[in-house]
């Protein structure tokens, strides 16, 4: 069981268990090969991937407090605001998004994905309230239909 | 060892100091937020997203062109 990881992969069954609490809208870094990004990781040309990468808690639940259970549903950031698509939440340096980035990024919604809570390294900051609403209200409308997609200008 | 892993688990349970409470969010914010999230900038034409391509790649001309010196020189 870890406070923090200083443990390193692979782990032992108890290095697994994580008594950090975690809340959602959180950012913390991850190192970037833990992450899938399937449009990248499958083309010829294969992904550049960084020595850490920004994740935000993505879920709401009791789980990510509990230090029995290993995994945690994460969405990764991106700095490249040009590509943002209906399914990213754009985050910006202002203070009312919070203090969770240091340039201008979008949260990809559609890469919601579990990770183990011991391979998040430390927190960097948390999303503003209005902005973590945001990011649970476009899951919501994923995850039931409503989507609806951007429009061009 | 799945009998350890499970004394431990309840260990950890009992050990676990007070927790923060989960945030809690009303169905008002919600329909805040989905409004705020139609709202949102738009996304751009491609146009746009080309121009701005082509400013970064102009941009960093005088770097390429010094690197390039730089380059030749060394030979």
């Amino acid at each position: 069981m870890s406070q923090h990881p200083e443990v390193t992969p692979p782990y032992k069954p108890m290095q697994l268990y994580d008594i950090r609490a975690f809340e959602v809208g959180q950012v913390y870094y991850i190192d970037d090969e833990l992450i899938s990004i399937p449009e990248a990781d499958r083309t010829i040309h294969p992904r550049k991937t960084h020595h850490g990468r920004r994740v935000v808690i993505a879920h709401n639940n009791y789980l990510n407090t509990d230090p029995t259970w290993p995994l945690i549903h994460v969405a990764p950031l991106s700095h490249r605001v040009d590509l943002m698509r209906e399914t990213d939440i754009e985050v910006t340096t202002d203070r009312k998004d919070g203090n969770a980035v240091t340039v201008n990024s979008i949260i990809m919604l559609s890469l919601v994905q579990p990770v183990l809570k011991v391979d998040l390294r430390e927190c960097v900051g948390k999303l503003s309230r209005d902005k973590i609403v945001e990011m649970l209200s476009l899951q919501e409308e994923m995850l039931v239909g409503t989507l609806e997609p951007l429009e061009e200008e | 060892m799945l009998g350890l892993i499970k004394r431990k688990k309840h260990q950890l349970l009992e050990d676990e100091p007070d927790r923060k409470p989960m945030p809690k969010f009303t169905r008002q914010e919600l329909q805040a937020a989905r409004e705020r999230n139609r709202q949102r900038k738009k996304r751009g034409t491609d146009s746009e997203y080309m121009a701005n391509l082509f400013e970064e790649h102009r941009s960093l001309g005088i770097l390429r062109r010094r690197a390039s010196e730089c380059r030749s020189t060394l030979k």
